[in-house]
């Protein structure tokens, strides 16, 4: 296929890319206020992030609205790429706003050399997720997700001197290196035989597949799954899924938020994004079933694996950890239904198309919510890690008593995590499944759901340590849970009405997308 | 004016607990005496509310107080309530038995009242909202919406192993009503996505289908009655919670349950009903001499009460698959007679144990002297519970028992057993705890009923007298409403027959 000449032309990728651009010119003014170290430049490099997100999150909104789209050398901007990269935008806007205080604590231990560069990290880790959410070639796909990985490597163990923190972030550097590398493999598999670095071009040679002249079957065959395997890894899911609990562990707490939503929301997008292409090309029966039943097994594994390792957590982190996981599956089943919808041939197409938007939506709906919830999750959790993250359920016992609104806040997040109405997680998780029923996929649906009502288990833990048990705690721990600050309940608190409106009135977010 | 409240009466009804709930939040913790205050002002003023149901409900077939507006278009989802005569009794229980529960809690609840008024209130608009909602998207969001609230009331407050309880009942609960979301969702999709109870109705479905969908919604309700063997978290949820949350249990949560068969699973699935139906009164009468044989053995007087339940409840599923006009009217009966037979019960006990605390029979004797009026009350509410003709539960238990008797004569038999069961274990329990010598001379300082314990169960007492006497001020609501759901489940049997007969 060839490529469509371009010049490069900077008004055209401002016009079309100025929210990511907006994240890189922010990023490199953070590294540079946070290098000057003058007196609260740690204050002003937040802000710079802050304003940087946020700025990139409303370009985002107009660009929406504008129906901004186009190519640009291997990048496609389009809408669904836009309101993936809005999220992504909004956790990082969240992040930042919640970690303000945590990293400033670190700063006044005198643990200077850790503070500044995160922020910078954060940002330069948000632009590879968005452009992974563009790419249109492979080659773009694999510095973007190098570009997020990095950053989140060197994020996950920026707390150098604790043992524990580098262990996890040496992990998460080989484990992702490997991914990254099997990756690769697959998509040089791709290219000797497509010829072609274009990801379109590769969906082609899924239609060519049927002829029986082309001999290059295996190799397609061979690449996809390699592909599948590395993107299986970055979403965490069953058998790739190892890495999450240590890394989450490992990572400091706003930094395992962020990793939990904007990772996810980024390498789900991207893989759903490869997918999504298909249905533009005739893809024979055959192959559908080999890609569902093979999604299914994958389904299964996470959700049953990931549900019942959980149970025997004692940490918050890994708790969360193997929710995120969880929640990995419960998407995939979103996936597989619309890989069902494309399955089910075009007898009538227009009721095709309506259902496929369908899944669509869904996916999308469930992503914002899952990053919504995990946000507020581990946006009560930094603010109860003062010093020390939090690490134990235990340590939340009787945390009802002294921080009344920090409870009720993560219980809420909890239990819209477990999918109870009347909360947002809830109408998220109900309408996936729906969309699993409209495609007949009902075995799945039944081990979801029931995995999921098992799942109710693991989240009561840290409610039932918080509001059923008492304890004494001790004077340091009430002194750090005190200093909770102002604005940070305010998030905490607009975050969970956001959770409750979610649920009451999904009709006007689903408007939205 | 009149008429905007009259045609939004349920919302009322609904919401006014929720946004006492809200007030309460705006209150610090330590003003304690307001936060009882506009509790008790609430949920009074929601039993005012709900007084306008029974003065203009009209003795016509259908839902009345009707209020229907879209809610999420995109699913097909309707803001839609009503009442008809199954539910109209039971949202009456409802409310009545909660300021009883507020005013006993008064006394009893002495720390963190905030958090205790604000789950109860939370509470009740979850369960009004699960009886009066006809958009089954929208009865299923209240549903589940009961559990979190009851979860905190059991765990936060209760006593004993109440974390171990409140997680076990929230979980059996919720396994059993996820099945049923699906369910749900596929009938949605049957019903060219629409959620309303009355397009469901209208559903041709095939046995099959009816099977596997009977089956999930039937799991999900059977669990909440409880049905044997599902009833294993009853007992500990019952004993281990606050007195008020026993009464809620017991006198409103359990039928939820059978309020479900009554409004989902019977008429949604008559075909699957006609195979099931043996079987699940079979297993009802199994729960009816089993809860009753296992209460006689109990030594903690809650427990007995919740073992009680079981049994009683073993009555109520019974008539419901008779399905005979008599039976099923009965049993609607037998659901208000029972939720204030042991909501009053459970209430008794828990004023007895705030003086003493301690439940176990054994720690009492004899002590019918020292507290006179106690005893008669509780004696009162012990023949209401063995069905003595004159209380409410004899009315009930013998319209259920001879309405069945034609459909299902071995169950019905075998369930008389459990009547005679009932005055056994109860009758005992109240020969051990109130006559004889006084046991110990500790109970010597034991106080009679006060003024506040006494107006929690005045309304009990006379009701289950005038129910006892006067039924068919009650019935009569009801019938329209069996009749209804009979005629329903009939015309489509003889529509198969004819069907059969014209193959």
């Amino acid at each position: 296929m060839a490529e469509i000449e371009q010049n490069f032309s900077f008004s055209q990728l401002w016009h079309l890319g100025y929210p990511t651009l907006i994240l890189v010119i922010a990023a490199f003014t953070a590294l540079m206020t946070s290098i000057m170290r003058f007196k609260r430049s740690f204050l002003v490099t937040s802000i710079v992030s802050a304003l940087g997100f946020f700025l990139s999150a409303l370009g985002t909104i107009f660009q929406i609205k504008a129906e901004v789209k186009g190519l640009f050398f291997g990048l496609e901007f389009g809408l669904y790429g836009q309101v993936l990269a809005l999220i992504i935008a909004l956790i990082g806007l969240v992040v930042v706003l919640f970690s303000y205080r945590y990293w400033l604590d670190y700063e006044q231990e005198g643990k200077k050399e850790i503070i500044p560069e995160t922020m910078a990290l954060m940002l330069f880790s948000a632009v590879g997720m968005q452009l992974m959410l563009f790419a249109q070639n492979w080659i773009i796909f694999v510095l973007s997700l190098e570009v997020m990985s990095i950053a989140l490597y060197i994020l996950v163990g920026i707390r150098r001197y604790q043992v524990n923190s580098a262990e996890g972030a040496l992990k998460y550097f080989l484990l992702g290196s490997v991914a990254a590398a099997i990756m690769l493999m697959g998509i040089s598999f791709l290219y000797g035989a497509t010829g072609s670095l274009d990801m379109m071009s590769f969906l082609k040679a899924f239609s060519l597949l049927k002829l029986p002249t082309y001999s290059a079957g295996i190799l397609v065959k061979a690449g996809l799954l390699l592909v599948l395997i590395g993107f299986i890894f970055k979403i965490a899911a069953v058998p790739f899924h190892f890495w999450a609990p240590d890394v989450y562990e490992a990572a400091p707490m706003p930094v395992t938020g962020f990793m939990a939503t904007g990772v996810k929301v980024a390498a789900f997008g991207a893989f759903f994004r490869i997918l999504m292409g298909i249905p533009y090309i005739s893809f024979d029966a055959e192959h559908n079933r080999l890609l569902l039943n093979f999604l299914g097994l994958i389904f299964i594994l996470t959700v049953v694996v990931a549900n019942m390792t959980a149970l025997r957590q004692k940490s918050i982190k890994r708790v969360l950890a193997y929710s995120s996981i969880a929640h990995a599956g419960y998407l995939l089943l979103g996936v597989m239904s619309y890989i069902k919808h494309q399955g089910q041939g075009s007898s009538h197409e227009l009721e095709q198309i309506k259902t496929m938007f369908g899944s669509l939506q869904s996916i999308l709906l469930y992503l914002a919510v899952y990053s919504l919830l995990t946000l507020g999750a581990f946006a009560v959790l930094t603010n109860l890690s003062k010093k020390k993250d939090l690490e134990n359920i235990e340590e939340l016992k009787g945390l009802a008593g002294r921080q009344p609104l920090l409870a009720a806040a993560l219980s809420v997040f909890l239990f819209a995590l477990a999918g109870i109405p009347p909360l947002g997680g809830f109408f998220a998780k109900y309408y996936l499944f729906s969309q699993a029923i409209a495609t007949e996929l009902y075995l799945y649906a039944v081990i979801g759901i029931l995995f999921s009502a098992v799942s109710l288990y693991y989240y009561l833990a840290p409610v039932v340590a918080m509001y059923f048990m008492k304890t004494e705690a001790s004077q340091e721990q009430v002194q750090s849970e005190i200093s909770t600050p102002f604005y940070s309940k305010l998030l905490i608190v607009g975050m969970m009405v956001l959770v409750f409106y979610v649920g009451l009135f999904p009709q006007s977010v689903l408007d939205l997308f | 004016m009149f008429n905007f409240f009259d045609q939004n009466i349920l919302n009322f009804v609904i919401w006014t607990p929720l946004l006492g709930a809200l007030l309460l939040l705006t209150i610090p913790q330590k003003q304690n005496l307001w936060i009882k205050r506009i509790a008790l002002m609430t949920v009074s003023l929601t039993f005012l509310f709900s007084l306008h149901l029974v003065c203009y409900f009209k003795s016509s077939s259908g839902y009345q107080f009707e209020i229907f507006r879209p809610w999420i278009p995109a699913i097909g989802a309707y803001y839609a309530l009503g009442v008809d005569g199954f539910s109209l009794w039971l949202v009456l229980l409802a409310t009545l038995l909660m300021p009883i529960a507020v005013l006993f809690s008064m006394g009893s609840i002495k720390e963190k009242e905030k958090s205790f008024y604000f789950n109860l209130l939370i509470l009740e608009t979850a369960m009004l909202g699960t009886l009066c909602a006809l958009d089954v998207f929208l009865f299923y969001l209240f549903w589940e919406a009961m559990l979190i609230p009851m979860y905190f009331l059991i765990g936060i407050f209760g006593h004993g192993r109440k974390v171990y309880a409140a997680i076990k009942f929230f979980i059996f609960t919720l396994i059993g009503s996820v099945l049923m979301l699906l369910a749900i969702v596929y009938l949605r999709q049957e019903a060219e996505g629409s959620f309303l109870l009355d397009h469901w109705s209208l559903l041709a479905l095939s046995p099959q289908v009816q099977g596997v969908l009977f089956a999930a919604f039937a799991l999900a309700f059977a669990i909440k009655v409880p049905l044997f063997p599902l009833h294993t978290w009853l007992p500990d949820a019952h004993t281990e919670a606050p007195t008020a949350g026993s009464m809620i249990l017991a006198g409103v949560l359990l039928k939820m349950g059978t309020y479900g068969f009554v409004r989902f699973a019977i008429p949604l699935f008559p075909d699957a009903l006609l195979v099931a139906k043996p079987w699940i009164a079979t297993l009802a009468v199994v729960g009816i001499v089993y809860g009753a044989l296992v209460a006689m053995v109990q030594k903690d007087m809650k427990r007995l009460v919740a073992y009680s339940s079981i049994s009683h409840l073993g009555f109520v599923m019974l008539g419901l698959m008779a399905l005979t006009p008599q039976a099923v009217t009965g049993a609607t009966y037998q659901m208000v007679n029972h939720g204030l037979t042991s909501a009053g019960l459970f209430l008794m006990v828990g004023m007895l144990y705030d003086r003493t605390h301690t439940r176990l029979i054994a720690d009492y004797g004899g002590i019918a002297k020292q507290v006179p009026l106690y005893t008669f009350v509780f004696l009162i509410l012990t023949f209401a519970s063995i069905a003595l003709p004159g209380t409410n539960s004899f009315v009930g238990e013998f319209l259920i028992l001879s309405g069945s008797l034609k459909e299902l004569p071995y169950q019905t038999i075998l369930a008389t057993l459990g009547v005679i069961f009932g005055a056994v274990y109860m009758l005992w329990m109240v020969e051990r705890v109130f006559f004889g010598p006084l046991k110990k001379d500790s109970l010597k300082g034991l106080k009679d009923m006060n003024w506040r314990e006494v107006l929690c169960v005045l309304p009990i007492i006379l009701l289950v007298v005038w129910m006892g006497v006067k039924p068919n001020f009650f019935l009569s609501k009801i019938e329209i409403a069996t009749q209804t759901l009979t005629e329903t489940v009939q015309q489509n049997q003889l529509a198969k027959q004819s069907l059969k007969l014209q193959k």
